[in-house]
């Protein structure tokens, strides 16, 4: 399900491939199976979603109803967070990664790449690719990388870029600590901090650069608030379901 | 009553809420039902979930309004 950043649209996939945006029904798809979770920008204004063809021959993004070209694999789509972009990574051959958007395709080949990242004009694209050289993109520099990470983020303006191993988030400082999951990272709207939440066994944190708090029962966020002070999550607490902060001076 | 003193006691009788350190309650889910797919405004203020059917279909809940019923909500 998908809620956009102020809360007022909501769009979500129900059986039988059906979608439904604030409320109503949007589209049916019947046979062609949507992939989810779908992806809605930040503002609520564009959705996309990936829709795989019928006997798996091939796949396509669909942008607000819009059908894409047919690939013959595709990842989830990304949308900057006010809907001016839309990205996705596609495959037409074995071994053979690019990074498209807004229809046109902005990377080279690769063995591997992942889903690409936006500022949040879509104006700056970062994104991750494997071959001999790991390399990450970010707009138009090209930094060394041990490995192709999980996913990319950036901040705001583009300008700070972070991408997520399979135990810890990378930022221009460094890396922070291993843990078992590592969700939802994002920038201050400073593009100086980054916070994230992390599971280590059963328990969850929410991380602030290198401070580690308690997070007993998150299920959504984390999100810093706009003045950067604050980060908050959501938690369930027993059938409790609670807004809590996180000072951050 | 002064004109003069209104302002001042409605600056003192309206102090701005703070969130308490538990945080702000929500919402609480129905008894013997499950929840899923929980998302979050920004700024807190709006929560949203699948209620898990069983057997009866899912829902979306959105700041504790739910939904008409439906089949298997992602």
């Amino acid at each position: 399900m998908n809620l956009s950043k102020d809360g007022g649209r909501v769009a979500f996939l129900a059986a039988h491939n059906s979608i439904y945006r604030d409320g109503e029904l949007y589209r049916e798809y019947g046979r062609r199976q949507v992939s989810f979770p779908l992806t809605m920008s930040g503002d609520g204004r564009v959705l996309a979603w990936q829709l795989r063809e019928e006997g798996d021959s091939g796949t396509r993004i669909v942008v607000d109803g819009v059908e894409g070209p047919l690939h013959a694999a595709a990842g989830l789509p990304v949308a900057s967070d006010d809907g001016s972009a839309v990205g996705y990574k596609a495959s037409d051959r074995e071994d053979s990664w690019v990074v498209i958007v807004n229809g046109r395709t902005i990377s080279a080949s690769f063995e591997d790449v992942t889903s690409p990242a936006f500022s949040r004009d879509g104006r700056v694209v970062a994104y991750a690719a494997g071959g001999e050289r790991p390399l990450l993109f970010v707009g138009s520099q090209r930094i060394e990388i041990p490995e192709v990470p999980r996913s990319v983020f950036l901040s705001r303006d583009g300008t700070a870029w972070g991408f997520v191993t399979r135990t810890s988030v990378v930022t221009a400082r460094g890396s922070g600590e291993a843990f078992d999951e590592i969700r939802d990272p994002e920038f201050s709207p400073d593009g100086r901090r980054v916070a994230y939440g992390a599971r280590r066994g059963e328990r969850w944190f929410v991380v602030v650069d290198d401070r580690v708090h308690d997070a007993p029962g998150l299920v959504g966020g984390p999100f810093w608030t706009e003045d950067g002070s604050q980060v908050g999550y959501g938690a369930l607490i027993g059938r409790e379901l609670w807004w809590r902060q996180i000072d951050s001076p | 009553m002064k004109k003069s003193l209104i302002p001042l006691l409605l600056l003192v009788g309206c102090q701005t809420p703070s969130m308490p350190p538990e945080g702000r309650r929500l919402g609480v889910l129905p008894e013997g039902r499950q929840a899923r797919s929980f998302r979050f405004s920004r700024d807190g203020k709006v929560a949203a979930y699948v209620l898990i059917g069983a057997p009866e279909q899912d829902q979306v809940v959105v700041n504790q309004a739910a939904g008409r019923p439906l089949s298997l909500i992602c």
